[in-house]
């Protein structure tokens, strides 16, 4: 139909129209549809489903079993037999009558609570009449009704309110009986839910996801409910109410920046990461990673990550926080993840189409630097490497943050934690250079708080009195050359600088830098041995590896090859470095006797090495340890070989006459194959071809700057001076005869024709200092002048070389900030002889180079105290804009170099990319390099700074053609290793200066906080390298029957099983005890366990059961009665308050009950089961203590070898304790692994040097530095702040002593606090409660009320027991001097000291028995339990005559000083007197 | 502590003819006093059970036909001179009592014809048959002069061992044993109850024990879970009697040579004698 009036367009065409688009919208929709069915998490979520019925079938599997229905069973019987008990006609009669009277009097609790209410409304109504009136001041007589009437009201309240307490006593009463007739029944019904517990939460979970599943019970199926749930999933009606559906998570106050905006953070990673934070009791990975692909696995370590009790819970964090990547894309590539190498790009490419999205910030971070993350929260770093809750949880990332620390990254690459005073990141910061700086930073409120790191190398400040000559630049050159395991970093010799101009100029910086340091060294006064004093090397080695020396140095000698520390230097070869000659020895003797002298700032702690006297002759170890290090003798080292005049050229070795053909030359002169850039030549001035300068238009001559013509490359020097020049050596001859300074004509053939030039003869420290002289001079005339005249003086005043009008002199500083300082005249009219101004300029370019290279931020330079560091600042360097790094020509040098042989990285990843794809077998590390190189290839941070790290001049490759000599990369290259530079890198990457709001951050305080601060300082200062901090360990395997007879919960179990038979008397105590028949207990192995637990119950609990119960006679019936009740529930209580009472072991009688009692509270049981029973029977059990036997290396017999160790912990296995102090014996094949705990390689290789020698392994452990388990709860920390900050002399079967460190106040206090941090106890200040006035007001009345008759006071008898001849064996105690007629007498530490140093429980339990502190000592139980040392003290009680001791010990000296010396001396047992002559030490 | 330097001793073995003696046959009750006693001799008892407690011990299952003796004695090659006492009569010294009398250095003690006292003889691994239970009668180490008595001796696991003092002052006894716990308790004057200390496992070889108060004071000795250990008389003689009639390895260990042997293998003669002699180089014992 055509189109008419009332129609536009023809009807049929509109039609057709309107037909197709509806079609096309309608496949529109449905594609959409389709597309939107068809998301990736739909179907992850439909097969996390499935994966989670199978899991639920697999679980529910053991509960269709007969053992768990037999289980069951069992215990619906005790429910059914419970009840029935409640139906015997007198107890149902019981019952019904006190349900009917509980019913009535809740009636009555209701109805009078009731009336209370009013009552007390209307008492409140009276209380309001009255106040009101008293507002109204209406008449006394109104006044006193209405109070009355108030009375009265309140009267009735409490009428009502006593009624009411009285009905609800009652009720309480009916109550409590009633429970206890129903306690059997409630007791089993629990037992029952709480058995069927499990099941019925897996049928819980099943019956959600498959209603009418067969295993479910059919009381619950449901195929309704399964019909539903499918037709739940069909398209379009998932929309409604969708059990699958998109995962949302917004942390809150976490944003993320987007462009300019910062934004509220969404997750939707667990649409498809669907069972992420599906955990199982304990909290175990429902879906671990070994059995489950991505995405259905759980998270590891739900311990830490993602679990509600976890820090990090997915609800308050999210996942992008830690893992970046896009949260809110649900698609694989929207995701932004990112491959972790290579070959997994490809991978992922073929599967899901990803590909790498530049215009994303925060790609996801790969494996490979997934802890980078951890350092946005974690600014402290410490604890992501040392925490005793979770372990080591980002042990790459803590490497890297050591690394950084011990190579001193931070000394040119700040790294500020503060963005103001607001935390941003880790903190690495130097330490303010003076006094005055600190003071400066600590006034300004607006200014972050200072660094606190020291720099790393050692000072050179006084480096002059040190090192030989030469000695430095040798050095410097190269340091491994030297010291093979040097930190110091190389800066010679590297990718940029092999070329001729290095050739030339390196060995002027070096000499230099030699020249400066040496002229700048300030004197320090040497000390030296007593005049005559021979030292003795000899002496000097023992000395040496017994002082301490070795916990941190290493020799390489045959016997010290054990010696791993690297705290400090190697120092093999010592002695060649230093001073030859007395000066070198006197050196290292004022070194070693106190370093601070040297060096302010050192980390070398004063060890104390003072002069002692041995055999009547003077003995200075400090000397002998000089003279043993100082053998060998000095070295001489080789001056650099620094050129001298020349033209700065370099000719062809080979100048052939086809050379000369080709550059249509004649075959004569020499040949320039390179014109050095900073080199006289470079600078050469045309001459007119009769060799006079040529002149201009109006006759003048040119300036040099019209006249400047280089000699180029391929010139060839014809003449010199007029004389035929014949070859190489002829011309570098006549240069360096000439002279500098000299100006020289020399005829070239350049380019097809002869030209005459005129060469000004220089050598390379002066083409140096005029390359940088021409930075700070405005032109080159200027430069020329001060060359010229030999010093410096631009913009310097005349009146500057005069003295100030108060006589003092001018500081040329005002005028010269630079370098440039050094070549200064020293007055006005100075004749600066050749070798002063050759000694200035080499001064000055030795000044130039150490700014250049940043010396200065690891050691302390004269003159560079205010300097900056030199380096890119790092604090974001992780989110640095990859556009401002300059790769240059980076993969060009590594398609040809790269690799330590010269061999091509680029050719090396080829390699590994394949072997990955194809062979799927690639090391880490490997992988990791192939992920580098592709992050180099796309311009990414990671890899820029990996080969920053492996080859940092590298950059410079072809650049240095067309760069000046000064613009070349200055970047040392450190020694580390790949893996080092990769923890390195994943350090440095996660400085990104995006600190989530404060809540997230970690910022510890109290205890946490000074662990940490303490872990620093024990990494600091290296307490490791002597103290063991964690004791060493033996994992093995074990039968745990053998071990401990049975456990707690087997021990439980049968009192459950038997209670009946010990009510009735047919198993006695006697016979549990072991001492009766044992016949009754069965099953037989419980026999000996039984035996333990009872006869160390009898002992340990007297005084902890309820009043009336003997534990000699009434123990066994007592746990018989609490096993009985509530399913043994109060039994089971029972012994988790008495662990005394699960001692594995028999006690001995010598030990108090009491004690172990402190002891358990001091020293808690630690669980030692690390893994449970397998099918062998065997545990896994893992022991903390000294390890104090190895399989004999002789022994054959796999039986015999074995490992012994004692026990330092309380160890709690299953319940049963073993104690401090006992054995743990293994035979080698149980063992699983072996640890040396932390800390402690001195005292350990100490021990096996002294084993030998004192024939003990205890007194070779006495000997050593101790090991610091548990410290905390040992010293007062305000005695371990004095002590750190002064170390007196505590022990004498010490053969060294702990040393004085270069500390802080803030650093002592932090490091007192840690030790008492770590134990969990109160500090800084621990009361001592024996130290109390009240403490002895109240012993004193004991005593005397325990003691009638006695005419000592509680004091005098204390003091005496302390005095008596036990302590003074071997201690030096109340006044009596310690005497010894034996070097090997064992000496205890001096008793004074006790009461400021140690608390009082840890000295009460050391002194009931000290093994259960140090199990090496040689310290004896002086008063067991069961034979008192002194009868006529205290009644002859040996826990009195202990709490006597320590009471003294604690008020040592204020006793001391009341009842003076009191030597005290017992009376001979009865029938004996004391044999002529015996005396004891205590009247000596 | 077993040294891991100790070379091994050569000794000849001189196998002599087995002779039958009456007494041979049975095995004895562990003694804590070596071998200088006259052993009491029982009747092997076939208690299933107390066998069973020392099952650790043996080392299979042979079935032994009998049981003999073992004899000999340990004899030292080369000139060896008297060690000089510990403590020198009436030398200063913190309690003067203990140098009433020099303490002599027992540490090496050469008797007649060069025999080597003090030397520990233990088999190393029942091999199989019964073990007779440990006595229930205490082993007595006590301390008289400030030295104890005896110097060296063995025990079994399980037997009572008391530590007595006879002497006016108190001593610190104190010793480190690889399988079980440790002992350091002071004994008081004149204790002569004693304090009890029970072996809960043998030892491979013998303890140490001393005295922190007096320095020089030391003494070996070793628990065993079988009776077949012995330590010679001051002539160097050993006899064990009532050992397994089979080929069993003896362990010869001496304080100062350490091991003299690690196992020395011997084939036992049921209802027989078989003596062999030791021999132990005198520069072993001058060492330390």
């Amino acid at each position: 139909m055509p189109a008419t009036e009332q129609i536009w367009r023809p009807l049929p065409t509109m039609h057709r129209i309107f037909a197709w688009s509806a079609l096309i919208l309608l496949a529109a929709t449905f594609l959409m549809m389709a597309m939107d069915e068809a998301r990736d998490w739909r179907s992850y979520q439909t097969k996390a489903d499935r994966l989670k019925v199978e899991q639920l079938e697999s679980q529910l599997k053991p509960y269709s079993s007969a053992e768990y229905k037999q289980a069951e069973a069992e215990k619906i019987a005790a429910v059914d037999s419970a009840k029935k008990q409640l139906e015997e006609p007198k107890v149902r009669d019981r019952i019904a009558e006190l349900e009917q009277k509980r019913r009535g009097l809740q009636g009555q609790v209701d109805l009078v609570s009731r009336q209370a209410k009013f009552k007390n409304a209307e008492r409140d109504v009276a209380r309001a009449n009255f106040d009101l009136d008293v507002r109204d001041m209406k008449s006394p007589t109104v006044l006193t009704s209405k109070l009355d009437e108030f009375g009265s009201q309140a009267e009735l309240a409490t009428e009502n309110a006593l009624k009411l307490q009285g009905i609800q006593a009652e009720l309480r009463l009916v109550k409590d009986e009633l429970a206890e007739i129903y306690a059997e029944r409630t007791a089993a019904e629990t037992e029952l839910t709480k058995f069927r517990g499990d099941r019925t939460r897996l049928y819980e979970q099943l019956y959600k996801l498959s209603p009418n599943h067969n295993l479910l019970p059919d009381e619950l199926r449901s195929s309704f409910a399964a019909a539903k749930r499918s037709v739940k999933e069909w398209p379009i009606i998932n929309g409604f109410n969708p059990h699958h559906a998109i995962q949302y998570d917004w942390p809150k106050d976490l944003e993320i920046q987007l462009g300019m905006a910062r934004v509220s953070r969404v997750d939707r990673c667990r649409s498809c990461h669907v069972n992420i934070n599906d955990f199982a009791a304990g909290n175990t990975a429902s879906f671990p990673k070994d059995k489950y692909h991505e995405p259905f696995t759980s998270h590891p370590n739900p311990e830490l990550y993602l679990s509600d009790t976890s820090p990090h819970s997915i609800n308050k964090f999210g996942c992008t926080i830690c893992h970046d990547g896009d949260g809110s894309g649900t698609s694989f590539q929207a995701a932004e993840h990112t491959p972790k190498d290579p070959a997994q790009a490809e991978e992922w490419a073929e599967k899901y189409g990803w590909h790498s999205n530049h215009f994303w910030e925060y790609p996801m971070q790969s494996s490979q630097f997934v802890e980078s993350s951890c350092l946005k929260c974690h600014h402290s770093v410490v604890e992501l490497g040392i925490n005793a809750k979770y372990g080591a949880t980002a042990p790459k990332v803590f490497e890297g943050y050591e690394l950084i620390k011990t190579y001193g990254c931070f000394g040119c690459h700040e790294i500020n934690g503060y963005d103001g005073t607001r935390p941003i990141g880790p903190d690495l910061r130097l330490e303010p250079n003076s006094a005055a700086e600190l003071a400066a930073i600590e006034a300004d409120p607006n200014a972050p708080p200072p660094g606190n790191l020291r720099k790393v190398g050692p000072s050179l400040r006084h480096v002059g009195s040190k090192v030989a000559p030469n000695f430095i630049s040798y050095w410097t050159e190269d340091p491994q050359r030297f010291r093979p395991s040097t930190k110091m970093p190389k800066f010679f010799h590297l990718d940029n600088q092999e070329d001729h101009l290095a050739n030339v100029l390196q060995p002027v910086e070096l000499a230099a830098i030699e020249a400066y340091l040496t002229s700048k060294s300030e004197a320090i006064e040497l000390q030296s041995p007593a005049e005559g004093y021979q030292p003795d090397a000899e002496r000097g080695k023992i000395a040496f590896q017994r002082r301490g020396c070795l916990a941190c140095h290493s020799r390489d000698e045959e016997e010290l090859k054990d010696i791993k520390s690297d705290f400090g230097p190697n120092i093999t070869n010592i002695h060649e470095k230093l001073k030859p000659g007395p000066d070198g020895f006197r050196w290292l003797y004022t070194w070693l006797k106190n370093p601070e002298l040297y060096h302010p700032r050192t980390r070398m702690p004063n060890l104390f090495l003072n002069v002692e006297t041995v055999g009547g002759q003077p003995v200075d170890p400090a000397a002998d340890i000089a003279a043993y290090l100082m053998l060998g003798g000095p070295k001489e080292f080789p001056k650099q070989p620094v050129g001298g005049p020349s033209l700065g050229l370099v000719y062809d070795k080979d100048f052939t006459q086809k050379k000369a053909d080709s550059l249509r030359a004649q075959h004569r002169g020499v040949l320039v194959s390179d014109v050095l850039q900073t080199g006289a030549a470079s600078r050469a001035l045309t001459l007119d071809v009769n060799g006079k300068p040529p002149v201009d238009g109006t006759g003048k001559v040119k300036s040099d700057f019209e006249r400047l013509a280089p000699v180029k490359r391929d010139d060839i020097v014809l003449e010199f001076n007029g004389q035929a020049v014949t070859s190489n050596e002829q011309l570098n001859q006549l240069a360096a005869s000439a002279g500098a300074g000299k100006r020289v004509t020399l005829k070239l053939f350049s380019d097809g024709l002869e030209r005459l030039v005129e060469v000004r003869i220089s050598t390379p420290l002066e083409d140096l200092t005029r390359l940088f002289l021409s930075k700070s001079l405005p032109d080159t005339a200027e430069v020329d002048r001060a060359l010229d005249s030999r010093r410096y003086d631009y913009k310097v005043p005349a009146y500057a070389y005069q003295p100030k009008p108060d006589g003092t002199s001018w500081s040329f500083r005002e005028w010269v900030k630079g370098d440039e300082i050094e070549l200064v005249a020293r007055s006005q009219d100075e004749q600066v002889d050749d070798a002063t101004w050759t000694k200035r300029q080499l001064e000055y370019v030795g000044r130039r180079t150490i700014s250049r290279y940043g010396c200065y931020a690891c050691h302390d330079v004269p003159g560079f105290e205010d300097a900056k560091p030199i380096g890119t600042a790092l604090q974001d360097w992780g989110r640095k804009d990859t556009s401002k790094l300059a790769p240059e020509h980076i993969l060009e040098f590594l398609h040809h170099h790269g690799e330590p042989d010269g061999s091509s990285t680029h050719k090396r990843i080829e390699t590994i990319v394949k072997r990955s794809t194809y062979d799927k077998d690639v090391s880490d590390a490997d992988s990791a390099a192939a992920a580098y190189f592709q992050s180099l290839e796309h311009h990414g941070r990671p890899g820029f700074i990996w080969q920053k790290l492996r080859a940092p001049r590298s950059y410079d490759y072809r650049k240095t053609e067309s760069k000046g000599w000064d613009e070349r990369l200055r970047m040392p290259k450190f020694p580390v290793n790949e893996k080092q530079i990769d923890a390195i890198a994943t350090f440095v990457l996660g400085l990104v200066n995006d600190p989530p709001a404060p809540a997230y951050q970690y910022r510890p305080t109290g205890p946490a906080k000074d662990r940490i601060e303490g872990e620093r300082l024990v990494d600091k200062y290296n307490c490791t390298g002597c103290h063991i901090l964690e004791m060493p360990s033996l994992t093995y395997k074990a039968s745990l029957k053998d071990l401990i007879g049975a456990s707690k919960d087997e021990l439980a179990a049968w009192f459950i099983a038997n209670s009946a038979k010990i009510e009735t008397g047919a198993i006695t105590q006697e016979a549990l005890a072991g001492r009766g028949d044992a016949e009754a207990i069965l099953p037989e192995e419980m026999r000996t366990p039984l035996a333990t637990f009872i006869t160390n119950g009898e002992a340990l609990l007297a005084g902890q059961l309820p009043q009336g119960v003997d534990p000699k006679t009434g123990l066994a019936k007592y746990l018989a009665g609490l096993a009985r009740r509530g399913g043994g529930q109060p039994l089971r209580e029972f012994l988790n308050s008495h662990p005394e009472a699960l001692v594995a072991d028999a006690l001995p009688p010598a030990d108090h009950p009491d004690a172990l009692r402190l002891m358990l509270k001091l020293k808690p049981g630690v669980s030692g089961l690390k893994g449970k029973a397998g099918k062998d029977g065997l545990a896994l059990i893992q022991a903390h203590g000294l390890i104090t036997a190895t399989p004999d290396p002789e022994e054959v017999d796999p039986e015999l070898r074995t490992y012994a160790l004692d026990v330092w912990q309380t160890l709690d296995l299953a319940g049963r304790l073993k104690l401090p102090g006992s054995k743990v014996n293994v035979v080698e094949s149980a063992i699983v692994s072996k640890s040396n705990g932390r800390g402690g390689d001195l005292a350990h290789w100490l021990v096996g040097q002294l084993k030998d020698e004192l024939q003990d392994l205890n007194k070779s452990w006495q000997a050593s530095p101790p090991p610091l388990y548990k410290e905390g709860i040992k010293v007062q920390t305000p005695w371990l702040f004095r002590f750190l900050k002064n170390p007196e002399q505590l022990r004498y079967t010490t053969v060294l002593r702990m040393p004085r460190f270069n500390m802080s106040d803030a650093e002592a206090q932090t490091l007192a606090n840690y030790f008492a941090a770590v134990d969990e106890v109160e500090y800084p200040y621990q009361s001592i409660p024996q130290q109390e006035p009240q403490y002895l007001v109240s012993v004193e009345e004991q005593f005397k009320s325990a003691h009638a008759g006695v005419m000592d006071s509680f004091e005098m008898q204390a003091w005496k027991t302390l005095n008596g001849p036990l302590c003074v064996k071997c201690h030096q105690v109340g006044g009596r001097p310690y005497k010894s007629t034996d070097p090997k007498d064992i000496r205890g530490p001096n008793l004074e000291r006790v009461e400021k140093r140690l608390q009082g429980d840890w000295t009460r339990v050391w002194i009931y028995k000290p093994t259960w502190f140090t199990p090496y000592t040689s310290m004896p139980v002086n008063f067991p339990a069961d034979k008192p040392p002194f009868a006529d003290l205290f009644g002859g009680s040996s826990k009195e005559q202990v709490e006597a001791v320590v009471f003294s010990l604690m008020n040592y000296s204020r006793i001391l000083e009341k009842l003076g010396v009191v030597a005290y001396e017992p009376p001979p047992p009865p029938g004996q007197t004391p044999p002529a002559g015996t005396t004891s030490g205590g009247q000596e | 502590m077993v040294r891991s330097n100790v070379k091994r001793v050569g000794f000849s073995a001189l196998l002599l003819a087995a002779a039958s003696t009456s007494g041979c046959g049975k095995p004895v009750n562990a003694l804590g006093h070596g071998a200088t006693t006259e052993p009491k001799v029982t009747v092997l008892l076939s208690d299933k059970a107390a066998a069973a407690t020392d099952a650790g011990a043996t080392g299979g299952s042979a079935t032994i036909a009998g049981y003999g003796t073992f004899k000999g004695r340990v004899v030292v090659e080369g000139a060896f001179s008297p060690l000089p006492p510990l403590l020198a009569q009436g030398a200063p010294t913190k309690d003067a009592v203990c140098s009433e009398k020099a303490v002599p250095d027992e540490s090496v003690v050469v008797g007649s014809n060069n025999g080597l006292a003090n030397v520990f003889i233990y088999l190393k691994k029942v091999p199989g048959g019964e073990i007779p239970p440990p006595p229930t009668e205490p082993g007595v180490i006590d301390q008289i002069g400030c030295k104890f008595v005896p110097h060296a001796a063995v025990f079994r696991v399980g037997q009572p061992l008391l530590f007595k003092n006879d002497d006016p002052v108190a001593h610190n006894t104190s010793f480190s044993p690889q399988n079980s716990g440790k002992f350091n308790q002071a004994v008081s004057p004149k204790d002569r109850a004693g304090l009890e200390y029970k072996y809960a496992k043998a030892e491979s070889a013998p303890v140490r024990a001393q005295c922190d108060f007096h320095s020089w004071m030391g003494s070996y000795h070793l628990p065993l879970n079988h009776p077949w250990g012995v330590v010679t008389a001051e002539d160097g003689s050993f006899e064990i009697k009532g050992v397994p009639g089979t080929t069993v390895e003896f362990v010869i260990w001496h304080e100062k040579a350490q091991y003299i042997n690690r196992g020395l293998k011997v084939t036992i003669p049921v209802d027989g004698v078989i003596e062999q002699e030791v021999k132990v180089d005198a520069a072993k014992l001058a060492a330390k």
